[in-house]
């Protein structure tokens, strides 16, 4: 929806040359094409997913980029109508437009499934704006992007992400160390956020400080990075390596059954 | 563009807004899809026999006795296998040059599944990013969004996301 051409011909490209063409489907609204038209791209990809989910049973993944321009479109008509508008310029029913979307994502008892993954576009990082407000209201989490500047790169920022379903599977489907070694990590990174502001008030900063600030780092730019790709006993794996170079076994405070087997030196 | 044997044509539209027209009609549907003046728009507002069609592509130079038709149903999709690997518009067209998919006619738009139909989400999602894996693993039958700034590579990362999400 709204799309560039540029982003048209790259998403294009990516599917041609990954030889997955044939397993994906796509609905197209390029900014060439009247805004209005893209109200109708969701339920579009959502009818041929549901006959993928449906009637045979597939496991489908709806990709639905930029939701932000999708409910720009509501506001559109909604205005042009004489609508009364409601916050930001949205319309009333901005709520129950979005969540008749979203709220087609399903598991089937059959094993078919639709799983959907959207994108909204904030404008200077504001979520209180109605759109991500909303969407915040009915998604079952979100995934937050923001450039780390210290290393450059753009991160999935565990401050801000969350996925609501994730203890569902998290240490049963995943490696039993899972869930301890991502709290662990997340405790860590926490405390290099406190030292980097008593770095930037300019107190001084303790050696466990400063030790944070390296696995910050580290961590940044193995894991959170958005060009990480590994799975997830490596990614545990990386997590117990940093561990082991910054930080004592005290301080990492994980279970000393999991500390035994993957601990390094 | 679609054309029934016996069609009624209107011709006297009585409003036209920046994004819509209105004529007085009847047999006509809510959410049923209509040309006016050889463009597609659907019905957005029904009250009595007054109509009001939603111009898709905006209503500039449309002239007060355009031709309105309507077309008997909402927007629909052909479905099936044949989907796989084609590029369509916002209608359902294809746009990749290639030809139309033969398949079941279904109106899109249909009503979210009934709860007590549903399972609870239990099948995990790896993408190969760990920020996403590690940290926020996903799980099939979720819906999740990313908040991205405009200028971030949030395309780039859903095109990933689609080629290397695999179940277990």
């Amino acid at each position: 929806m709204g799309l560039t051409n540029d982003d048209y011909l790259y998403f294009k490209n990516v599917f041609e040359n990954a030889g997955e063409i044939d397993r994906i489907v796509s609905f197209v609204n390029t900014t060439d094409d009247p805004p209005v038209e893209r109200l109708l791209v969701p339920d579009m990809a959502l009818t041929a997913a549901e006959y993928f989910a449906v009637d045979k049973n597939e496991s489908v993944l709806v990709l639905l980029t930029d939701m932000t321009l999708f409910a720009d479109a509501l506001s559109i008509v909604s205005n042009r109508m004489d609508q009364i508008p409601s916050k930001d310029s949205m319309p009333g029913s901005l709520y129950s437009d979005l969540a008749r979307i979203y709220e087609k994502a399903v598991q089937f008892p059959s094993g078919g499934s639709i799983t959907i993954i959207a994108v909204t576009t904030l404008s200077g990082g504001d979520i209180t704006h109605a759109i991500p407000d909303n969407t915040g209201y009915i998604t079952e989490g979100q995934l937050f992007l923001r450039r780390d500047t210290e290393i450059g790169k753009v991160i999935v920022d565990p401050f801000r992400s969350l996925s609501r379903l994730k203890q569902l599977v998290i240490g049963k489907q995943t490696r039993a160390d899972h869930p301890q070694v991502m709290n662990a990590a997340i405790r860590l990174y926490a405390d290099a956020a406190n030292a980097r502001t008593k770095m930037e008030n300019g107190f001084d900063l303790t050696d466990y400080d400063e030790r944070t600030l390296e696995f910050a780092k580290s961590y940044s730019n193995k894991l959170l990075a958005i060009d990480v790709n590994v799975d997830t006993d490596t990614m545990l794996n990386i997590s117990w390596e940093l561990f082991s170079k910054h930080f004592k076994k005290a301080e990492v405070g994980v279970k000393q059954e999991f500390t035994e087997k993957y601990w390094i030196g | 563009m679609e054309s029934q044997a016996f069609q009624k044509i209107y011709t006297k539209l009585t409003n036209i807004t920046k994004a819509t027209v209105s004529l007085k009609a009847t047999d006509v549907g809510y959410e049923e899809m209509a040309t006016v003046h050889g463009r597609l728009a659907q019905v957005v507002k029904l009250m009595g026999d007054q109509v009001v069609l939603q111009v898709f592509s905006g209503t500039e130079g449309i002239p007060t006795d355009a031709e309105v038709s309507f077309l008997g149903r909402p927007p629909q999709l052909k479905v099936s296998e044949d989907l796989g690997g084609r590029f369509f518009n916002a209608y359902g067209d294809p746009i990749d040059g290639g030809p139309e998919v033969e398949g079941e006619v279904r109106d899109i738009g249909s009503p979210s599944v009934n709860p007590v139909r549903r399972k609870q989400p239990s099948q995990l999602i790896a993408t190969g990013i760990a920020g996403i894996d590690l940290n926020n693993s996903l799980v099939s039958g979720q819906k999740i969004p990313f908040f991205a700034d405009p200028d971030q590579p949030y395309n780039q990362v859903m095109a990933s996301v689609a080629l290397r999400a695999k179940g277990r």
